[in-house]
């Protein structure tokens, strides 16, 4: 019994990274436009899709196709918000209207991508990161060390920038009031574009990451953009290390759910601790 | 003005559906006796099981296409309209209905998941249409009225088979079983169990999974923590290679065994090597090499499992049809009669009382040196 505990933590790690990494994207539009992106979603397809596209199909160095899958992602997230997002804010659309637009948007880009590649499951192989070693007593690949290891870069890299620079801090004044950031000078239209790229290059970090750990598909955002938003929400949609916290506690109550329950209370008990997040404590666990 | 406006509005939609739907009824009565035969398929063509949809429609198609170019059936050329089930009940339902009242098919072939038959068997016996599954394998599906048939055998006889194979022949003592929580995976689960358990083994673990879960690496720790001998895994092709994947990579030491879904080389192309002895049980297929290279002629160089039911559906659709004509209740009533020879997926195929499979012989495939091969 004790040899399995480690690996249930790891595994716990290895999912509440992936949420994270995910939440984080998800985090920085809706912390800067303040409306729920579901077309976040699709660009972790997209993301996966084009690393498969470089590395199997075009056979391109390895870090060349992360860099081609990170600019195109990032390419995506700008063009969508220049051609949808932007304009529908433009005219003053309520966020439910955003939100429509994006599920469309979503939608839309799923079909795309399985028009192109097909809806067959795709594997990423790179034989370096398929080692398995050994840590504490649990079986861990070079492929979840990565994504463990990318999701702390991300949020550290994060932080630092929205604390520490003047970028960051005109996104939080987006965020808090934009008519009043555009009074004060902020180039807004600006820095709400390259929000999205930067969002975008995460979305297609993760979506290259979760292709390369077990595969990909055109429907895979959906599950990964359901996980982000419960992690946001738990962890109290103000802060960033409140996603990181969010992720990595929604990520230890499913395994645990899995372990003294079964396998199908996973979503039951992760969307139960969503709607209780909701009833009692709507600002997650760092909100006041 | 504001009542009068709504009044007229929905005067307009009443008239609409009025006008609509006479409209549709002639063009019933049309379908009947000229024009194209249409033929519905329905199966999952995008999501997880798409792969073997995406096979079984074109060796449909492919069938349609041979009969087209023998003349049709009595000069009637056959046109074949396919939908999306996605292996979801809901999908399934709404494209029967599509395929029956809009484009008015004479005959369903489908659905493929036993998810999506089950949602549309009652549309087809009020509607009087015959569907034929070339897929659908749950044992509930035997009951599920006079309009519905299948070419695929009921798991009633898989999950026996495979308990007999694993218990007699393997000597398992101890399995552990995760199914995908469908019709499919909790009929052949429970057909599996009651077996197994008859024959003196134990079943140590019984857990189901959703089925678009990816991550079964606390599930497999738990199978191996059981103590099983064994992990008899009932999922689709898309998770299979993830819990394979994740058993390698978490050094779980215990073999896996699948049922007909892997049979499908997605999976073995991927993950072949770190599978070694893995089996699984499939129905026996009369071995065709026409087949196989008229399917490579269009394309599919790997026919997976049900793509040779699908085309022998499309046949024997085309052989009643021809002899009684496109009224639902006559195809129906000549379906229960028939009896078609020189089938791909089986030498002679007929249905029973209820509408299944007679006769149902499976064999198992194993994993060697990162082969497929046939017991």
């Amino acid at each position: 019994m004790n040899s399995i505990i480690p690996q249930i933590v790891a595994n716990s790690i290895i999912a509440g990274s992936l949420y994270a990494l995910v939440g984080l994207g998800f985090f920085m539009i809706y912390r800067t436009v303040k409306f729920f992106d579901l077309g976040y979603g699709a660009l972790t397809a997209f993301g996966g899709y084009m690393m498969y596209w470089l590395l199997t199909l075009l056979s391109v160095p390895t870090y060349i196709a992360i860099i081609g899958t990170l600019l195109l992602t990032a390419m995506l997230a700008l063009i969508m918000n220049r051609l949808v997002y932007r304009p529908l804010r433009a005219r003053g659309s309520s966020n439910m209207v955003l939100l429509v637009a994006s599920l469309g948007l979503f939608t839309a880009i799923q079909a795309i991508i399985a028009i192109l590649f097909t809806s067959q499951f795709k594997t990423i192989t790179i034989r370096s990161l398929q080692e398995t070693v050994t840590l504490f007593g649990a079986f861990i690949t070079h492929t979840q060390l990565l994504m463990i290891a990318v999701t702390i870069i991300v949020f550290i890299g994060l932080s630092v920038l929205l604390r520490m620079t003047r970028f960051g801090a005109s996104i939080r004044a987006i965020g808090d009031d934009e008519e009043v950031a555009k009074i004060v000078g902020v180039n807004t239209k600006n820095i709400v574009s390259w929000v999205f790229i930067i969002a975008g290059a995460i979305a297609g970090t993760a979506g290259l990451l979760v292709g390369l750990d077990t595969g990909i598909e055109p429907t895979m955002g959906m599950q990964l953009l359901l996980k982000a938003v419960i992690a946001v929400i738990i962890g109290g949609v103000g802060r960033m290390y409140g996603v990181v916290i969010g992720a990595f506690l929604l990520a230890f109550i499913e395994n645990i759910a899995v372990w003294h329950l079964s396998g199908e209370w996973k979503d039951v008990v992760a969307f139960s601790v969503l709607i209780l997040f909701l009833l009692f404590k709507p600002k997650g666990i760092t909100g006041a | 003005m504001k009542n009068i406006k709504w009044i007229i509005g929905i005067l307009v939609v009443i008239i609409l559906v009025v006008v609509l739907s006479n409209g549709g009824d002639k063009e019933q009565s049309a379908q009947q006796t000229e024009g194209p035969i249409k033929i519905g398929f329905i199966g999952p063509l995008t999501g997880d099981v798409a792969s073997l949809g995406e096979n079984a429609l074109i060796a449909a198609q492919l069938a349609v296409d041979e009969i087209n170019a023998n003349g049709g059936i009595n000069d009637r050329t056959v046109e074949l309209i396919a939908e999306d089930g996605s292996c979801s009940g809901k999908e399934a339902s709404s494209a029967a209905q599509k395929l029956i009242s809009i484009d008015k098919v004479v005959g369903i072939i489908g659905g493929l998941c036993s998810s999506e038959s089950s949602a549309f068997t009652g549309i087809l016996n009020q509607s009087e249409t015959p569907g034929i599954s070339y897929c659908s394998s749950a044992a509930t599906l035997s009951d599920a009225g006079d309009y519905f048939f299948r070419t695929y055998p009921s798991d009633a006889y898989q999950g026996v088979f495979a308990a007999n194979y694993l218990r007699n022949e393997k000597m398992i003592d101890k399995v552990a079983v995760l199914y995908v929580n469908d019709d499919w995976g909790a009929g052949l689960k429970q057909s599996f169990i009651d077996t197994f358990k008859n024959l003196g083994g134990e079943v140590v673990l019984e857990e189901s999974f959703e089925k678009d879960e990816r991550d079964f690496r606390t599930q497999l720790l738990k199978a191996q923590a059981s103590g099983a001998n064994l992990i008899y895994y009932l999922g689709f092709d898309q998770g299979a290679v993830s819990a394979i994947k994740q058993r390698d990579e978490l050094n779980v030491d215990l073999p896996m065994f699948g049922a007909d879904p892997w049979d499908d080389m997605t999976i073995w192309n991927d993950v072949a090597s770190i599978s070694e002895g893995f089996g699984y049980t499939v129905p026996h297929t009369t071995d065709s090499q026409s087949f196989t290279s008229k399917m490579a002629d269009v394309g599919v160089s790997e026919v997976s499992v049900c793509a040779s039911q699908s085309y022998d559906t499309m046949n024997i659709f085309a052989q009643v049809i021809g002899q009684v004509g496109t009224n639902g209740s006559d195809i129906k009533d000549a379906l229960y009669d028939v009896q078609y020879q020189n089938g791909i997926s089986s030498q002679n195929i007929s249905f029973d009382e209820n509408g299944d499979l007679v006769g149902a012989e499976y064999v198992v495939k194993t994993i060697q040196d990162g082969q497929v091969v046939e017991l």
